[in-house]
């Protein structure tokens, strides 16, 4: 009489799946959750729904909006709104406008925030807002090259 | 945030009345104007589909956060028959209803716009009625047309007891 897995076809993916259970476990009694646990237990959804689990859940760290650019008042024209309130960002005296990086969408901080810390893309070009290494700072790059040469 | 659904409502009015973009819309707007977190809207079908000549009221319902979260938005219960809609309740599949395809640029007449579109451009791979949805994969327009036009002319889908 066949196996369940001979009549579904599954023994040949079924060995690494068993390996990577017996790992887990191994873990998980060591450490309880930690970190490679979790990247572990990824391995065994499949990739489709990784993306979708891993990716929903985080939004962008508070750090990162912190850093982003403030815009200056004299760069805003009158008619300029923020499109999450809809509000121009003139009516405010005081208006705490942010750029977004690469794609350089503006909107006001308190409104792009909220959103940020639940999503890593921009309201209008969906454009990953994490996806973007930060600018290396090219003179220390130059600094090294010549310590290269000399050394 | 409340502001932004005032303001929504405030430039609707002007919208729909000079814009013939939207003239499929007929009606856009709270239920009352107490509550500008329950809304309503009649849409007439699509020309060129078996919708035409029909209208179609949906219900919509905006939470607190909106807009970093999407509005609901339904058609009336056992009114729309179409392959990302669920008969029976009028659930919509539609990406960017979800949260996870929702942006906050995004307002009520452009999701309202969107599910005007979807009557027109059915989405067979995320079928809330697998019957309809098949007759689309088969690419059998006129079997899929005729169905469609035999439910809104009142044609019965079958007892819903023992569901």
């Amino acid at each position: 009489m066949s196996t369940y897995e001979e009549e579904h076809n599954t023994s040949s993916n079924s060995n690494p799946r068993r390996d990577l259970r017996a790992q887990i476990r191994d873990l998980y009694q060591e450490n309880g959750s930690s970190a490679a646990l979790l990247q572990l237990l990824a391995q065994l959804i499949p990739e489709s729904m990784q993306e979708e689990l891993l990716n929903e859940k985080e939004g962008c760290p508070e750090t990162f909006i912190d850093s982003l650019p403030r815009v200056n008042k004299r760069a805003m024209k009158r008619t300029d709104a923020c499109s999450i309130c809809c509000c121009s960002y003139l009516d405010d005296t005081h208006p705490l406008v942010v750029e977004l990086p690469h794609c350089n969408h503006r909107f006001d901080l308190e409104c792009v925030a909220v959103w940020l810390s639940k999503s890593r893309t921009c309201p209008l070009c969906r454009d990953d807002v994490l996806s973007h290494k930060p600018n290396v700072d090219v003179s220390n790059v130059e600094l090294e090259e010549d310590w290269g040469m000399y050394g | 945030m409340s502001q932004r659904l005032a303001k929504e409502y405030r430039a609707l009015s002007k919208t729909l009345d000079k814009d013939p973009e939207y003239a499929h819309i007929v009606r856009l707007c709270p239920v009352s104007e107490e509550n500008l977190r329950k809304w309503e809207s009649l849409i007439t079908g699509p020309p060129d589909t078996p919708y035409f000549g029909h209208e179609f009221a949906l219900q919509i319902e905006v939470p607190e956060a909106y807009p970093i979260e999407p509005p609901k938005m339904q058609f009336q219960p056992r009114c729309m028959p179409h392959c990302n809609v669920d008969f029976d309740s009028g659930r919509i599949c539609l990406s960017v209803l979800e949260t996870a395809h929702w942006t906050p640029a995004w307002d009520l007449l452009h999701v309202v716009q969107a599910v005007w579109l979807l009557l027109s451009s059915p989405e067979p791979d995320s079928p809330l009625d697998v019957d309809l949805a098949c007759l689309v994969r088969a690419r059998d327009l006129s079997a899929h047309n005729s169905l469609i036009a035999y439910y809104l002319n009142g044609g019965s889908r079958g007892d819903m007891a023992g569901r």
